[in-house]
């Protein structure tokens, strides 16, 4: 039996750990929530499996290829183990089309809602502006170092500030909620009027 | 010899073709990218890994969880079919320093995002949308996503040239494509 608290607190320590080593926010914060989840005897997929989920994000940081305007990449790399364990394959999405209900509420209705309160949207700038009150250009690496730098002297670098670390403890809290109370597609379908 | 054009076209085929049987861009584009090159003999993952990553795909769709305020799931799509075929994998990415992860997201800027600022002015799905149908949509309300699916329906864009699907899924295999070329001549 997992214990909540301690796999999010360590999911909070590894994001912070796994940012200094891969600067990639999408694939430090899904390595963090697979990483503890693991330390509590939950494998969500094979070795082979999550190491090409790490591989697809390689791409999807700081807003989307480092460009700021898409999604915050911690929010891809903890939406994409949020999707994974709603399970919806391709077998089942082929064979009725409401099933992708399940994956998208799961998404929307934890980290994606969690977003929209503490940043007012889902995008690396929303989550830029409201923590730093400042913008920066993630393709310039002068001023991904002044990012870094200015992130290291207000701690925000370090666990439990990290952007990272933060919302890879959010995302390991709701994949245990969801691995407790998985959403089912009666429920999607009565949430959504769908056929 | 592969045909490069040809699957190209094969790939903007795909995600016309399964918009209607799978619906939703970010497991389409991610779909359609892999089973047009496997058609050419290029396995990027077993079909047992692409279904699992297609799992972690699925829920990106449509803006973030069908929330259209996020990435354009097939812009999301794409880029994880990309980061699959470029990925070092975690243990050489950790002694890298974060360069390679770099090297990915300009692949996925010049490959896909900068068409995509060309096409739509935009990688947000519902800038995307209001570009494309002059329109936008949020499903989570009550009817929207039937509004939104009826208009393109009647707009005729679910057609291989011009579903943005597609056009996700087209940008993707060509990146793919070059980076396996350019990469096989460097080894050479």
């Amino acid at each position: 039996m997992a214990d909540k608290k301690r796999c999010v607190d360590r999911a909070i320590q590894l994001g912070a750990e796994n940012y200094s080593n891969y600067t990639n926010c999408a694939q430090a914060t899904m390595t963090a929530i697979f990483d503890a989840l693991r330390e509590e005897g939950i494998v969500l997929t094979t070795a082979e499996a999550e190491n090409a989920i790490f591989n697809a994000l390689a791409g999807v940081s700081h807003g989307h290829a480092n460009l700021g305007c898409g999604n915050c990449g911690a929010l891809t790399g903890a939406a994409a183990v949020i999707s994974l364990v709603s399970a919806v394959d391709r077998t089942m999405q082929e064979a009725n089309m409401n099933y992708r209900w399940i994956a998208f509420d799961n998404v929307a209705k934890t980290i994606g809602a969690k977003f929209k309160d503490e940043f007012y949207g889902l995008t690396c700038r929303h989550v830029t502006w409201q923590r730093y009150g400042k913008l920066w250009d993630w393709r310039n690496p002068n001023a991904n170092e002044a990012f870094l730098n200015e992130s290291k002297q207000n701690g925000y670098m370090d666990a439990g500030k990290s952007t990272v670390s933060m919302i890879a403890g959010w995302g390991a809290g709701y994949v245990l909620d969801l691995l407790e109370s998985p959403r089912t597609l009666e429920q999607v379908k009565v949430d959504h009027n769908l056929a | 010899m592969k045909n490069k054009e040809r699957c190209i076209q094969r790939a903007r085929e795909l995600g016309a073709e399964y918009q209607k049987s799978m619906v939703g861009c970010g497991h389409s584009t991610f779909s359609a990218t892999l089973d047009a090159l496997r058609e050419e003999g290029i396995v990027l993952v077993s079909p047992e890994v692409q279904d699992e990553v297609f799992k972690s795909v699925i829920g990106l769709t449509g803006g973030c969880g069908n929330m259209h305020e996020g990435t354009c799931g097939a812009v999301m799509g794409s880029a994880f079919s990309i980061g699959l075929a470029a990925g070092i994998g975690r243990a050489a990415e950790e002694n890298d320093g974060g360069k390679h992860s770099v090297q990915t997201a300009d692949q996925v800027k010049q490959g896909v995002t900068d068409r995509f600022f060309e096409l739509y002015g935009s990688i947000i799905c519902r800038e995307i949308m209001m570009k494309r149908w002059g329109e936008a949509f949020c499903s989570h309300y009550p009817g929207r996503g039937k509004e939104f699916f009826a208009l393109a329906e009647k707009c005729g864009c679910r057609t291989p040239q011009a579903c943005v699907i597609s056009n996700g899924a087209a940008f993707a295999v060509e990146t793919i494509w070059d980076y396996l070329e350019n990469e096989k001549k460097s080894n050479d």
